[in-house]
């Protein structure tokens, strides 16, 4: 479903991909870890096509991604995002943000779009909220509704960029909530994030990113309990 | 009185009222024409991928607000003429006002542009938009609210600044009232009178645009 071979980035001269190659199956719930800068968000960005590689190559289903290529919207539209900073749109109502793409995007008629997006802000429990502005929601809130935003494409895969690392630690428990949810019903996903206890608890696979590669990978109990790169240890032990 | 001045009379002030059509006139060419074109200025300020749109936009900004918009009019009304160009009276002093419009307002088009968070077009493309979708549903709604207050504000200054046709000789609003002064010599009267018409005109421009600001930052 998803294939990085070899992929090489670079910010100017600061090189922060540095081969990186990884497959993730259908169905499969990867989550990566690593310190701020191992490049661990860069992958998904890159993924998505928001970032161009220099190096290497991204399948997603057998597509190559091409950040440059008109063909990456197509992608795009079969990979859901979502950010750290929630980014909803703020003119918009909870609905609008959810049903938007699926008018101007998909073309769906308006009466379609409405109903599918109400279906899954009902999935992310916010059936309340239809009509609010993202200010008038907690960032829980607001991420919920971008999570709802982005499955309303109905994507293959989904990409979690440190979700929760933005919200009030009481709000976390309800995002992680709809991301456990979405896992279990065989959502293909990967999720970069610092949450340890969701990482063992829905992980199929754990990759540990340092310094620009894969420094280590394998099942959350090999790597929460046997770690073997010096630098994972020290990860771990600094989080726990 | 010596008799060559006439009393002030209601003829009078239908001349000034007219001259008051003529800046309304001139205003509504201004914002009418110079409005898309700041439309494309500020586009082309912002160029992504057409970089090299960039400084020409640049430096027509630059120079339009650089120089005063009095110069700009003997330019158009005068100079013209003297290289052969006999442009229409209202043409000739409409089109600095449409420039210096374009030039004004393309930098508040820029700016509404940039005050989108880079997330949310970010967001925009990973839904799988368009350059134009994203420009459209994500990006005018912001930058139409940030617009809205320098516009405005920018407006008003039109209003009052096409006043400075006057010097060139065109009877808008000031050439009449300073024509009816001179042939009244009511000057306190008419001046104040002129005034009280650009105010009437200005003000509710103020009032519109508080009203719309504050109807659209109920969501901001």
């Amino acid at each position: 479903m998803l294939e990085l071979e070899n992929v090489h980035k670079y910010f100017g001269s600061l090189h922060v991909l540095k081969g990186v190659s990884f497959e993730v199956r259908k169905g499969e719930v990867v989550v990566v870890i690593g310190r701020s800068g191992s490049g661990k968000s860069t992958i998904l960005r890159c993924i998505n096509g928001l970032e161009p590689i220099q190096q290497g190559r991204i399948e997603v289903e057998g597509e190559l991604v091409d950040a440059h290529s008109k063909r990456v919207r197509h992608i795009r539209e079969k990979v859901g995002f979502v950010f750290q900073s929630f980014n909803l749109f703020p003119y918009y109502t909870a609905l609008e943000n959810v049903s938007l793409a699926l008018k101007i995007v998909k073309k769906n008629p308006v009466a379609d779009a409405q109903r599918i997006a109400k279906e899954m802000l009902g999935r992310v429990g916010l059936s309340d909220k239809l009509d609010a502005y993202p200010d008038r929601l907690s960032g829980g809130q607001q991420q919920r509704v971008a999570i709802a935003r982005a499955l309303a494409m109905s994507p293959d895969l989904m990409l979690f960029d440190e979700v929760t690392s933005a919200l009030d630690p009481e709000l976390v428990g309800e995002v992680l909530k709809v991301m456990q949810d979405l896992a279990e019903g065989g959502m293909t996903m990967i999720v970069v994030t610092h949450e340890m206890g969701f990482a063992r608890a829905v992980g199929d696979r754990v990759l540990f990113f340092d310094e620009g590669e894969i420094a280590e990978q394998g099942t959350p109990e090999q790597i929460f309990n046997h770690p073997q790169h010096e630098h994972l240890r020290t990860f771990i032990q600094s989080i726990l | 009185m010596p008799e060559i001045f006439t009393a002030f009379t209601y003829k009078d002030v239908l001349f000034l009222l007219q001259g008051a059509l003529v800046t309304i006139a001139l205003c509504a060419m201004a914002i009418s024409c110079g409005l898309p074109f700041a439309l494309v200025i500020g586009l082309m300020r912002t160029a992504k991928r057409l970089r090299f749109l960039r400084w020409p936009a640049a430096v027509y900004v630059e120079i339009f607000r650089g120089t005063p918009l009095l110069m700009q009019l003997f330019i158009a009304y005068f100079g013209l003429s003297i290289i052969g160009l006999n442009l229409p009276r209202f043409v000739a002093v409409s089109m600095p006002l449409i420039l210096y419009t374009g030039a004004y307002m393309g930098e508040f088009v820029r700016a509404g542009i940039e005050a989108t968070h880079r997330g949310q077009r970010e967001a925009g493309l990973s839904l799988g938009m368009t350059q134009y979708q994203l420009l459209r549903y994500v990006v005018a709604p912001t930058a139409v609210r940030v617009m809205i207050p320098p516009s405005v504000g920018f407006l008003v200054q039109l209003v009052k600044g096409t006043s400075l046709a006057y010097v060139v000789g065109y009877i808008e609003l000031t050439r009449a009232g300073y024509i009816v002064s001179q042939s009244t010599y009511a000057t306190m009267l008419v001046f104040t009178l002129v005034g009280a018409i650009y105010f009437g005109i200005c003000y509710p421009l103020s009032l519109a645009s508080q009203r719309l600001e504050f109807r659209l930052r109920r969501h901001a």
